[in-house]
């Protein structure tokens, strides 16, 4: 799920300056195609004004509940951007997101772990949130892997356990995910995790990330 | 192979502008700002130009920034930025922002902003100000999770460090006014950070508005190139956060290199003294004393 944006990018951005191809895809959405209402929705997205923003939402609704899983994942994502941070705020968001997890959708997983993690949450809710990270991560979504490894470091929702954390941030540096790149070359750098002070690694990892960074531009 | 050696390292030397004032993070760890404001403003300056341009539904929010003093001596008493005041080439850029991280704008409320400095203030352990004995200051917490909040002069904040974790905060004001916590702000910081790296509560990449392509040093670059010079009256003096002020009956000690309480005095923290020029470590640093009765 992570590619679905940066491969639409160059594409989005011709769209925008194409009003006819534009027309077509607003046509296919109306007809109630998922594909076309998820790229139409992501040409809204680059669209400034409210207008654009709650035709986004509105379009995604109609292929959520059409039962397209990926939509659902947009909308979820779409309405926690919209909402203020507070818990009841992020139910609309919560209930698409997570009929998008149970249709496996890695990303929509790996969204509703994230609700289930935030700071004012019981513990039980907690490891739930640690549970779709890991179902998430299994399933490939490098930035689970990563939050997995956060979680697991930090104690955070499970026991904690820093040999587990460290593997999972390996997983997600191999995916070239620069995030857990960066963690690596930190915890290289300062002896964390159980691994020997070694700049040398440090500074590979950092170059690493930089690349990656680069590569997804 | 050699011409490209060349090439890199006249790169590296090129000058992008001149500082009136040396930047560093000896002190960092006590409220030095002089290596980190001129970041913040760099990463804060080039969120509200983006965010003006293309982020129309969040122009009414004011932009803050967050940045760390990556170098704070963990390896020892050569392992600060020390920017020398005079011609700023590309290379201190690099002292000054450690790694190749890229910007990143979040959109968080002030709630989520207390959260945030609470953890960053794990840097300290907690003091009893009745001990006669000595306290060390600085607890384990690595310094590149240290962040330092930051914005257009107007946040200030103090850190009380007799408190335990996660109830050091206070005084925490945005113009002048207590920070509302429902208030919402965007906060400059960098992909690591909003993509939950160091756990921050809250911060998960979901909060993100803006990933930029662009790293945190080429912003640092392209502000002191545009600023041309850079001077301790704007760019290096205000401090948003001091220490929380109280009497200690025992010294209250940390870590720095060697011989430097007097730059600690110019760059406006009072009450540092060196107590012993060696600690022992064999890693060239100096155990210095801060009196937090003078904060």
């Amino acid at each position: 799920m992570q590619a679905h944006r940066p491969a639409s990018a160059a594409k989005v951005a011709a769209w925008l300056h194409d009003a006819a191809a534009e027309q077509a895809l607003a046509i296919h959405a109306a007809s109630g195609e998922a594909e076309a209402s998820r790229a139409y929705a992501l040409l809204l997205e680059h669209r400034p004004g409210a207008a654009a923003a709650s035709m986004r939402i509105d379009v995604l609704e109609r292929a959520a509940e059409a039962g397209d899983a990926l939509a659902a994942t947009r909308l979820g994502a779409a309405l926690l951007a919209l909402s203020n941070g507070g818990r009841a705020d992020a139910l609309p968001a919560l209930r698409w997101l997570e009929r998008a997890a149970q249709a496996g959708v890695p990303e929509a997983m790996r969204r509703v772990g994230m609700l289930a993690l935030q700071p004012a949450n019981e513990p039980a809710e907690a490891s739930r949130g640690v549970a779709w990270l890991r179902r998430a991560a299994e399933a490939g979504d490098s930035a689970a892997m990563f939050l997995l490894g956060n979680a697991l470091r930090a104690g955070h929702g499970a026991a904690a356990d820093e040999r587990a954390a460290l593997a999972w941030y390996e997983r997600a540096a191999d995916a070239e995910y620069p995030p857990a790149l960066h963690a690596l070359a930190l915890a290289h750098a300062h002896g964390e995790l159980g691994l020997a002070i070694d700049a040398a690694k440090s500074r590979l990892m950092d170059h690493e990330a930089a690349e990656a960074l680069a590569h997804a531009r | 192979m050699q011409a490209e050696h060349q090439g890199t390292i006249t790169y590296v030397k090129t000058p992008i502008g001149n500082s009136d004032f040396r930047l560093s993070t000896y002190f960092a760890d006590v409220g030095d700002v002089t290596a980190i404001q001129v970041v913040n403003q760099a990463q804060a300056k080039y969120v509200k130009a983006y965010g003006a341009a293309n982020l129309p539904q969040y122009a009414a929010l004011p932009v803050l920034s967050v940045s760390a003093p990556f170098k704070s001596g963990f390896a020892g008493g050569g392992d600060y930025t020390d920017v020398a005041s005079g011609p700023v080439a590309i290379f201190n850029a690099a002292d000054l922002y450690q790694f190749a991280n890229t910007i990143q704008a979040v959109r968080v409320n002030g709630a989520d902003i207390k959260a945030w400095l609470e953890s960053a203030a794990k840097r300290f352990n907690q003091i009893d100000a009745t001990k006669t004995t000595a306290q060390a200051l600085v607890s384990t917490f690595p310094g590149y999770n240290f962040d330092v909040l930051d914005g257009d002069a107007n946040v200030r904040y103090e850190i009380d460090v007799t408190q335990p974790v996660g109830s050091r905060i206070r005084n925490l004001s945005y113009n002048g006014a207590p920070m509302d916590p429902a208030a919402m702000f965007i906060v400059a910081t960098n992909n690591y950070r909003a993509s939950g790296g160091g756990s921050f509560p809250g911060l998960d990449g979901s909060k993100t508005i803006y990933a930029s392509p662009d790293s945190n040093r080429d912003t640092l670059i392209g502000y002191v190139k545009a600023a041309q010079s850079i001077a301790k009256s704007s760019n290096g003096s205000d401090r948003s956060w001091h220490f929380t002020r109280v009497a200690t009956a025992g010294p209250v000690t940390f870590t720095s290199a060697p011989g430097l309480a007097a730059l600690a005095a110019t760059d406006g923290v009072a009450g540092v003294t060196q107590l012993q020029a060696d600690d022992g470590s064999g890693k060239g640093l100096a155990v210095y004393q801060i009196d937090l009765g003078v904060q």
